[in-house]
């Protein structure tokens, strides 16, 4: 189970992390995707306490794809671009994208955001909880998919195409899914889900001000760096 | 006001089928009324219990007629699978969702949830996730769950069909804790446990009526019972002969085999515990036999590893005399059969037809495997069905019951349906040897003799049978040999025949 480490709102959080996005998706220089990365950092040292290895394992990991990118600027360079500049640009903006996004999804417990939802922004528990549900069932369709691999290969001697094997298990395992999912909800409504008109939490995730202020300070230091960025002639935009 | 319920000529139809399920059923429910609801897998009990929980047709579709009254504001629901009723991620909310759904001050909900958990012995779990735990404490937490909001009426579909006999027992023993005002209705095989809780039974018939009933087991309805209770075993015939094929050569040996289970992070230590150790087993040809254990012992950890989805890292498995850590799948699969525990594991066709004919087919394509008659005379002339192929499928179909859903979806199925279907699909093709997991979840007592006479006609035909199960009458009138597993021991037990029916 993934265990909230975040001292702050998952909404807050998330405004946050979102403020800081907007850069660097925008940017096509070198200096905007590490500066934000930066305050990336500051930010999850204020917002909650990241499992660092865990942190640079996952990025490393999904790091691959800036890599690649790199090399295909380099190898294959754009006319009239300097493949090289173009392909450092390309790697920190995405490897920053990454970071920042793992950083989030590391601190936050996906139920608390879901739980937020529901009590800071009205989300409908019918819709809320049917979330709680679909996480819950991810480690239960990994081990379930394992399972039906197995028997079908079983049932059919060993033989037949791997992919069409794929494939049969994959169509039992939606279909299993589906029935599991319709019986989650018949539970869902055998207590009381769809007549929840004023419903309480016993686990709250309240906005308090402390969340506003965070948010107040997220956004100003993301905003004042970027008009820093773009009047101090650093900042290059380019949208794709 | 007494009456919680009311029907009056009560008939439900489901989308898309021909013939309604439920017709002409009058029933009153009063406040303290104990009902039991039996009949065979697929006859509508638990329909019948949906519509009176007011969960049909409002949530599961199909057309309701006649008059339903229903006068209760409370009502507790446990529904057949622990799995499937899990939303939160922790007991205690688990249990606080649905007093949190009816605006409970949550002061107040959480010393409510703590003392219903305490009440059923399973307060040490509050802060565990639901789907850790194991079938029985997980259906306990339902009941927890069900029982926290101080229902009116608790109604019970099939609580304890995926629990062993201990969680079984236990599940029941916990019903205790109903206020006496508190009507509970529940569909139940086992009907030992349940005639302690309930006063009053009533039969859902073959026509889709319902008639009042006894607690007395009908010519096949007595497994849950010790077998002293019933003298001489009449539940499926005369007891298995007891250690009649001994001299055959083993089919299935098991040397030195033993398990670690690698604990996760949560499980808060490092390195690994043993499951079992050093396990030795035989099944030989023509034999039947059960292994036993309490739930969590790794019965199905055995099969796992047995039927190589699990690796053997210790000891060896011996099929046909072959090593199976030296066999390609293409050499190892067409060895054995294996019917996994949850039914729907095994569908692979769009219906219960085509999954008869899939059975078949299949086989087909096994490289020099032996093809069964069945199998022989579905797939001729090849293309299509031909008409004795039709007649062996509807021979097939009704042989397990499933002749009136061959156009449906196999995953529509009512839990015993299913299982039959698999029975079905398993038995089309010839195999040296069975593995099945807990084959008797979700049958009923005709569907488990039925069962019964298929694996002793395989066992007479030369194949091995391995059975695991919590079903220990239901081993008792198969098998030959017993093992049980627990604490990590495989332990050689005398017939059950021979231990309660001494004379």
């Amino acid at each position: 189970m993934h265990v909230s480490i975040a001292r702050r709102n998952p909404l807050a959080i998330l405004l946050v992390t979102f403020f800081l996005l907007v850069p660097v998706l925008l940017a096509f220089d070198t200096t905007t995707p590490v500066v934000f990365f930066c305050l990336g950092m500051m930010n999850l040292a204020v917002a909650g306490r990241v499992d660092v290895r865990k942190y640079l394992v996952t990025v490393g990991i999904l790091s691959g794809v800036g890599v690649g990118l790199f090399l295909l600027n380099v190898l294959f360079p754009a006319k009239g671009m300097n493949g090289f500049q173009r392909g450092v640009a390309v790697f920190l903006r995405s490897t920053a994208l990454v970071s920042l996004s793992v950083g989030y999804i590391l601190i936050v417990d996906p139920y608390d955001l879901i739980r937020s939802l529901m009590q800071n922004l009205k989300l409908p528990p019918r819709l809320g909880f049917a979330l709680f549900a679909g996480w819950n069932v991810i480690p239960l369709l990994r081990r379930d998919l394992e399972i039906i691999r197995h028997t079908h290969a079983v049932r059919s001697g060993g033989v037949g195409r791997p992919f069409r094997g794929f494939l049969r298990a994959a169509v039992t395992l939606l279909s299993g899914a589906v029935r599991h999912g319709e019986r989650v909800s018949l539970s869902m409504a055998a207590r009381g889900i769809d007549e929840a008109r004023n419903r309480t939490f016993i686990k709250k995730i309240p906005w308090t001000w402390e969340d506003t202020v965070y948010c107040l300070a997220g956004f100003c230091a993301a905003a004042g760096t970027f008009v820093i960025l773009i009047y101090s002639g650093r900042f290059t935009f380019q949208l794709s | 006001m007494d009456l919680l319920v009311q029907l009056k000529q009560v008939g439900f139809r489901y989308r898309g089928a021909r013939l309604p399920i439920l017709k002409d059923v009058h029933l009153t429910l009063r406040r303290g009324d104990r009902i039991l609801l039996r009949g065979r897998s697929g006859s509508g009990k638990s329909t019948l219990l949906a519509i009176l929980s007011g969960l049909a047709p409002e949530y599961v579709g199909g057309t309701l007629s006649g008059v339903r009254e229903i006068f209760y504001h409370r009502r507790g629901v446990v529904l057949q699978n622990p799995e499937a009723q899990v939303v939160t991620p922790t007991v205690e909310e688990e249990v606080a969702f649905a007093l949190e759904n009816q605006g409970k001050d949550p002061g107040w909900i959480r010393r409510r949830v703590r003392e219903t958990l305490e009440a059923l012995g399973i307060g040490h779990l509050a802060d565990r996730h639901p789907l850790s735990l194991s079938g029985g404490e997980c259906q306990r937490v339902s009941l927890a769950a069900a029982l926290a909001m101080d229902p009116e009426v608790l109604f019970l579909d099939e609580p304890t069909s995926y629990l062993d006999e201990e969680s079984s027992r236990r599940f029941f023993e916990a019903l205790d804790l109903l206020h006496p005002d508190t009507a509970l209705v529940v569909v139940e095989h086992r009907l030992e446990e349940a005639s302690r809780v309930c006063r009053k039974a009533y039969r859902v018939e073959e026509d889709g009526t319902l008639k009042e009933s006894d607690f007395a087991p009908g010519p096949q309805e007595l497994e849950g019972q010790e077998p002293a209770a019933r003298g001489k075993m009449p539940l499926f015939g005369e007891p298995a002969p007891a250690q009649r094929v001994a001299t055959f050569a083993p089919v299935l040996e098991i040397a030195g085999l033993s398990h670690k289970w690698p604990l996760d992070r949560k499980g808060g230590q490092k390195g690994s515990t043993k499951l079992f150790h050093d396990l030795h087993l035989k099944v030989s040809a023509g034999e039947v036999v059960a292994l036993l254990g309490p739930s969590g012992a790794g019965k199905t950890t055995l099969l796992g590893k047995i039927s190589g989805r699990l690796p053997v890292e210790k000891g060896r498995v011996f099929i046909q005399g072959k090593d199976i850590a030296t066999l390609s799948k293409e050499a190892f699969y067409p060895l054995f059969m294996l019917v996994p525990q949850n039914p729907e594991h095994m569908f692979l066709a769009e219906t219960v037809r085509e999954e008869l004919v899939a059975g078949a087919a299949e086989l087909s394509k096994e490289p020099g495997g032996e093809q069964s008659k069945l199998g022989e005379e579905l797939l001729k002339p090849g293309l299509g069905l031909p008409k004795s192929g039709k007649r062996k499928i509807e021979e097939v179909a009704e042989r397990f019951g499933l002749s009136h859903r061959l156009q449906a979806h196999p995953f529509r199925l009512s839990e015993g349906e299913k299982r039959r279907l698999n029975l079905a699909v398993a038995f089309a093709v010839r195999r040296p040897l069975y593995l099945l997991d807990e084959p008797t979840y979700g049958l009923d007592d005709h569907a488990k003799a039925l069962l019964r006479e298929d694996l002793r006609s395989l066992a007479e035909e030369g194949a091995a049978v391995l059975l695991v199960t919590h079903d220990r009458a239901f081993a008792e009138a198969t098998a030959d040999t017993f093992y049980i597993l627990k604490d990590g021991r495989l332990v050689q037990e005398e017939r059950y025949a021979r231990v309660y029916c001494p004379a």
